[in-house]
Protein backbone atom coordinates (compact mmCIF):
# COMPACT_ATOMS: atom_id res chain seq x y z
CA UNK A 1 0.00 0.00 0.00
CA UNK A 2 1.31 3.41 -0.96
CA UNK A 3 2.00 5.62 2.10
CA UNK A 4 1.20 9.28 1.76
CA UNK A 5 4.00 11.77 2.16
CA UNK A 6 3.61 14.02 5.21
CA UNK A 7 5.24 17.39 5.72
CA UNK A 8 6.04 19.23 8.90
CA UNK A 9 4.91 22.83 9.20
CA UNK A 10 8.25 24.32 8.13
CA UNK A 11 8.41 22.20 4.98
CA UNK A 12 4.77 22.72 4.11
CA UNK A 13 4.89 26.51 4.42
CA UNK A 14 8.21 26.76 2.66
CA UNK A 15 7.21 24.57 -0.24
CA UNK A 16 3.56 25.29 -0.75
CA UNK A 17 2.49 28.59 0.76
CA UNK A 18 2.51 31.35 -1.83
CA UNK A 19 1.84 34.97 -1.03
CA UNK A 20 -0.14 36.52 -3.84
CA UNK A 21 2.43 38.16 -6.13
CA UNK A 22 2.27 41.83 -7.10
CA UNK A 23 0.68 42.71 -10.42
CA UNK A 24 3.61 44.94 -11.34
CA UNK A 25 7.27 44.23 -12.02
CA UNK A 26 8.47 45.83 -8.81
CA UNK A 27 12.20 46.00 -9.56
CA UNK A 28 11.82 47.53 -13.04
CA UNK A 29 9.14 49.98 -11.90
CA UNK A 30 11.09 51.29 -8.92
CA UNK A 31 14.45 51.42 -10.73
CA UNK A 32 12.88 53.30 -13.63
CA UNK A 33 11.14 55.76 -11.31
CA UNK A 34 14.44 56.57 -9.61
CA UNK A 35 16.86 56.47 -12.53
CA UNK A 36 14.64 58.18 -15.13
CA UNK A 37 14.13 61.03 -12.65
CA UNK A 38 17.90 61.35 -12.26
CA UNK A 39 18.36 61.26 -16.04
CA UNK A 40 15.95 64.19 -16.44
CA UNK A 41 17.76 66.11 -13.69
CA UNK A 42 21.10 65.52 -15.43
CA UNK A 43 19.67 66.56 -18.82
CA UNK A 44 18.46 69.81 -17.25
CA UNK A 45 21.89 70.35 -15.73
CA UNK A 46 23.42 69.70 -19.17
CA UNK A 47 21.44 72.62 -20.62
CA UNK A 48 22.57 75.00 -17.88
CA UNK A 49 26.19 73.94 -18.23
CA UNK A 50 26.24 74.65 -21.98
CA UNK A 51 24.38 77.94 -21.48
CA UNK A 52 26.95 79.00 -18.87
CA UNK A 53 29.88 78.14 -21.16
CA UNK A 54 28.23 80.08 -24.03
CA UNK A 55 27.71 83.15 -21.83
CA UNK A 56 31.36 83.02 -20.71
CA UNK A 57 32.65 82.82 -24.29
CA UNK A 58 30.24 85.48 -25.55
CA UNK A 59 31.15 87.94 -22.77
CA UNK A 60 34.85 87.26 -23.44
CA UNK A 61 34.29 88.20 -27.08
CA UNK A 62 32.40 91.37 -26.18
CA UNK A 63 35.10 92.39 -23.72
CA UNK A 64 37.87 91.76 -26.23
CA UNK A 65 36.31 93.61 -29.17
CA UNK A 66 34.27 96.37 -27.54
CA UNK A 67 35.47 97.08 -24.04
CA UNK A 68 39.16 96.32 -24.35
CA UNK A 69 41.32 99.24 -25.44
CA UNK A 70 42.63 98.72 -28.08
CA UNK A 71 40.44 95.79 -29.30
CA UNK A 72 42.49 92.93 -30.66
CA UNK A 73 42.13 89.33 -31.81
CA UNK A 74 45.22 88.34 -29.82
CA UNK A 75 43.69 89.71 -26.62
CA UNK A 76 40.42 87.90 -27.42
CA UNK A 77 42.23 84.61 -27.91
CA UNK A 78 44.08 85.08 -24.61
CA UNK A 79 40.68 85.28 -22.88
CA UNK A 80 38.66 82.85 -24.99
CA UNK A 81 41.15 79.99 -25.31
CA UNK A 82 41.55 79.30 -21.55
CA UNK A 83 37.76 79.55 -21.16
CA UNK A 84 37.20 77.02 -23.95
CA UNK A 85 39.98 74.80 -22.61
CA UNK A 86 38.70 74.69 -19.02
CA UNK A 87 35.06 74.50 -20.08
CA UNK A 88 35.97 71.58 -22.34
CA UNK A 89 37.73 69.80 -19.50
CA UNK A 90 34.79 70.40 -17.15
CA UNK A 91 32.26 69.17 -19.68
CA UNK A 92 34.36 66.06 -20.36
CA UNK A 93 34.68 65.29 -16.66
CA UNK A 94 31.00 65.98 -16.13
CA UNK A 95 30.06 63.65 -18.98
CA UNK A 96 32.21 60.87 -17.57
CA UNK A 97 30.57 61.34 -14.18
CA UNK A 98 27.04 61.35 -15.55
CA UNK A 99 27.80 58.24 -17.62
CA UNK A 100 29.00 56.50 -14.47
CA UNK A 101 25.92 57.62 -12.56
CA UNK A 102 23.59 56.36 -15.26
CA UNK A 103 25.67 53.28 -15.93
CA UNK A 104 23.75 50.07 -16.42
CA UNK A 105 26.78 47.98 -15.68
CA UNK B 1 31.04 36.52 6.32
CA UNK B 2 30.80 36.10 2.56
CA UNK B 3 27.19 37.28 2.73
CA UNK B 4 28.19 40.46 4.57
CA UNK B 5 30.81 41.20 1.90
CA UNK B 6 28.28 40.55 -0.85
CA UNK B 7 25.90 42.93 0.89
CA UNK B 8 28.62 45.58 1.16
CA UNK B 9 29.50 45.19 -2.50
CA UNK B 10 25.86 45.42 -3.54
CA UNK B 11 25.23 48.48 -1.36
CA UNK B 12 28.36 50.24 -2.66
CA UNK B 13 27.38 49.51 -6.26
CA UNK B 14 23.90 50.94 -5.69
CA UNK B 15 25.39 54.00 -3.99
CA UNK B 16 27.69 54.59 -6.97
CA UNK B 17 24.60 54.73 -9.21
CA UNK B 18 24.56 51.23 -10.64
CA UNK B 19 20.99 50.64 -11.79
CA UNK B 20 21.44 46.90 -12.29
CA UNK B 21 22.73 46.49 -8.76
CA UNK B 22 19.64 48.25 -7.47
CA UNK B 23 17.38 45.99 -9.55
CA UNK B 24 19.25 42.99 -8.09
CA UNK B 25 18.80 44.35 -4.56
CA UNK B 26 15.05 44.74 -5.11
CA UNK B 27 14.73 41.22 -6.52
CA UNK B 28 16.70 39.83 -3.57
CA UNK B 29 14.51 41.44 -0.92
CA UNK B 30 11.15 41.64 -2.73
CA UNK B 31 9.91 38.45 -1.06
CA UNK B 32 10.82 39.69 2.39
CA UNK B 33 9.02 42.99 1.84
CA UNK B 34 6.00 41.18 0.41
CA UNK B 35 5.84 38.85 3.44
CA UNK B 36 5.77 41.85 5.78
CA UNK B 37 3.49 44.18 3.83
CA UNK B 38 0.87 41.64 2.64
CA UNK B 39 -0.21 40.20 6.01
CA UNK B 40 -0.48 43.67 7.50
CA UNK B 41 -2.11 45.53 4.58
CA UNK B 42 -3.93 42.74 2.76
CA UNK B 43 -4.06 42.11 -0.98
CA UNK B 44 -5.17 45.42 -2.47
CA UNK B 45 -3.99 48.21 -4.79
CA UNK B 46 -2.24 50.08 -2.00
CA UNK B 47 0.04 47.09 -1.40
CA UNK B 48 1.82 47.78 -4.68
CA UNK B 49 2.33 51.46 -3.84
CA UNK B 50 3.65 50.59 -0.39
CA UNK B 51 6.13 48.04 -1.78
CA UNK B 52 7.37 50.63 -4.28
CA UNK B 53 7.66 53.28 -1.58
CA UNK B 54 9.65 50.87 0.60
CA UNK B 55 12.35 50.48 -2.06
CA UNK B 56 12.36 54.18 -2.88
CA UNK B 57 12.99 54.84 0.82
CA UNK B 58 15.68 52.15 0.81
CA UNK B 59 17.40 53.93 -2.08
CA UNK B 60 17.12 57.35 -0.46
CA UNK B 61 18.37 56.19 2.93
CA UNK B 62 20.96 53.64 1.78
CA UNK B 63 23.86 56.05 2.41
CA UNK B 64 22.88 56.06 6.11
CA UNK B 65 23.03 52.24 6.41
CA UNK B 66 26.00 51.47 8.67
CA UNK B 67 26.07 47.62 8.43
CA UNK B 68 25.32 47.42 12.15
CA UNK B 69 22.51 45.00 11.31
CA UNK B 70 21.84 42.72 8.37
CA UNK B 71 20.58 44.49 5.25
CA UNK B 72 17.48 42.27 5.36
CA UNK B 73 16.70 43.45 8.92
CA UNK B 74 17.09 47.08 7.89
CA UNK B 75 14.92 46.73 4.78
CA UNK B 76 12.37 44.63 6.70
CA UNK B 77 12.10 47.36 9.33
CA UNK B 78 11.47 49.99 6.64
CA UNK B 79 8.74 47.75 5.17
CA UNK B 80 7.18 47.26 8.60
CA UNK B 81 7.19 50.99 9.44
CA UNK B 82 5.75 51.88 6.03
CA UNK B 83 2.91 49.39 6.54
CA UNK B 84 2.18 50.63 10.07
CA UNK B 85 2.22 54.27 8.91
CA UNK B 86 -0.22 53.37 6.15
CA UNK B 87 -2.56 51.59 8.58
CA UNK B 88 -2.45 54.46 11.04
CA UNK B 89 -2.99 57.15 8.42
CA UNK B 90 -5.49 55.53 6.09
CA UNK B 91 -7.38 53.19 8.34
CA UNK B 92 -6.89 54.85 11.73
CA UNK B 93 -5.76 51.53 13.19
CA UNK B 94 -3.97 51.74 16.52
CA UNK B 95 -0.61 50.00 16.63
CA UNK B 96 -1.59 48.28 19.89
CA UNK B 97 -4.58 46.70 18.12
CA UNK B 98 -2.30 45.08 15.57
CA UNK B 99 0.51 43.97 17.85
CA UNK B 100 -1.70 43.06 20.86
CA UNK B 101 1.14 42.15 23.21
CA UNK B 102 -0.82 42.43 26.44
CA UNK B 103 -1.51 38.72 26.68
CA UNK B 104 2.06 37.60 26.16
CA UNK B 105 2.37 34.02 27.28
CA UNK B 106 4.11 33.77 30.66
CA UNK B 107 5.73 30.37 30.03
CA UNK B 108 7.10 31.36 26.62
CA UNK B 109 10.55 32.12 28.03
CA UNK B 110 11.11 28.45 28.81
CA UNK B 111 10.34 27.29 25.28
CA UNK B 112 13.02 27.05 22.64
CA UNK B 113 10.68 27.61 19.77
CA UNK B 114 13.33 26.98 17.13
CA UNK B 115 14.08 23.44 18.33
CA UNK B 116 11.24 22.35 20.63
CA UNK B 117 8.08 21.64 18.78
CA UNK B 118 5.52 20.33 21.26
CA UNK B 119 2.68 21.03 18.86
CA UNK B 120 4.26 19.22 15.95
CA UNK B 121 2.00 19.44 12.95
CA UNK B 122 2.09 16.89 10.17
CA UNK B 123 0.43 17.90 6.97
CA UNK B 124 -0.56 15.59 4.17
CA UNK B 125 -0.19 16.72 0.57
CA UNK B 126 -3.97 16.83 0.14
CA UNK B 127 -4.31 19.17 3.13
CA UNK B 128 -1.98 21.83 1.75
CA UNK B 129 -4.78 24.03 0.40
CA UNK B 130 -6.45 23.85 3.83
CA UNK B 131 -3.19 24.93 5.40
CA UNK B 132 -2.95 27.92 3.03
CA UNK B 133 -6.52 28.94 3.83
CA UNK B 134 -5.83 28.59 7.56
CA UNK B 135 -2.71 30.77 7.31
CA UNK B 136 -4.67 33.43 5.44
CA UNK B 137 -7.19 33.81 8.27
CA UNK B 138 -4.60 34.18 11.05
CA UNK B 139 -4.39 37.62 12.74
CA UNK B 140 -2.06 40.03 10.91
CA UNK B 141 0.84 39.91 13.32
CA UNK B 142 0.78 36.14 13.82
CA UNK B 143 0.76 35.66 10.07
CA UNK B 144 3.67 38.08 9.60
CA UNK B 145 5.76 36.36 12.26
CA UNK B 146 4.90 32.91 10.89
CA UNK B 147 5.88 33.83 7.32
CA UNK B 148 9.08 35.57 8.36
CA UNK B 149 10.10 32.60 10.50
CA UNK B 150 9.16 29.73 8.20
CA UNK B 151 9.07 31.20 4.70
CA UNK B 152 11.90 33.73 4.93
CA UNK B 153 13.80 31.66 7.55
CA UNK B 154 14.62 34.73 9.63
CA UNK B 155 15.73 34.22 13.24
CA UNK B 156 13.53 35.27 16.17
CA UNK B 157 16.07 37.91 17.14
CA UNK B 158 15.99 39.48 13.68
CA UNK B 159 12.19 39.33 13.55
CA UNK B 160 12.09 41.19 16.87
CA UNK B 161 14.32 43.92 15.37
CA UNK B 162 12.24 44.17 12.19
CA UNK B 163 8.94 44.40 14.05
CA UNK B 164 10.37 46.41 16.96
CA UNK B 165 8.94 44.06 19.60
CA UNK B 166 10.68 41.93 22.27
CA UNK B 167 11.84 38.42 21.32
CA UNK B 168 9.38 36.91 23.79
CA UNK B 169 6.50 38.66 22.04
CA UNK B 170 7.70 37.21 18.73
CA UNK B 171 7.81 33.75 20.34
CA UNK B 172 4.35 34.30 21.74
CA UNK B 173 2.93 35.25 18.32
CA UNK B 174 4.62 32.25 16.72
CA UNK B 175 3.35 29.91 19.41
CA UNK B 176 -0.21 31.21 19.02
CA UNK B 177 0.01 31.03 15.23
CA UNK B 178 1.08 27.39 15.34
CA UNK B 179 -1.64 26.50 17.84
CA UNK B 180 -4.28 28.30 15.79
CA UNK B 181 -3.11 26.47 12.68
CA UNK B 182 -3.30 23.14 14.46
CA UNK B 183 -6.81 23.88 15.69
CA UNK B 184 -7.98 25.13 12.30
CA UNK B 185 -6.56 22.10 10.55
CA UNK B 186 -8.12 19.60 12.98
CA UNK B 187 -11.47 21.43 12.86
CA UNK B 188 -11.59 21.15 9.10
CA UNK B 189 -10.61 17.50 9.26
CA UNK B 190 -13.47 16.67 11.62
CA UNK B 191 -16.10 18.55 9.56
Amino acid sequence: MKTEREYNLQEAINKFYKTEPLKIDLSTNVANRIFVKRKIEIALLDKWLYAFAAVLIFSGLIYSFILANPPSLLFASVIILPIVFFSGLSVKEYKLMSEKILSLE
Amino acid sequence: MQKVQDEKYLVNEVLSGNKRAFVQLIRQYEGLVLHIVTPLIGVNEDREDICQDVFIKVYEKLNTFQFKSKLSTWIGNIAYNSSINYLQKKKNVLLSNIVSTENELSFIDSINIETDNPEKISIRREDISQLNQSINILPEFQKTVLLLFYKEEISLDEISKILEIPVNTVKSHLFRARNSLKQLMTKKETI
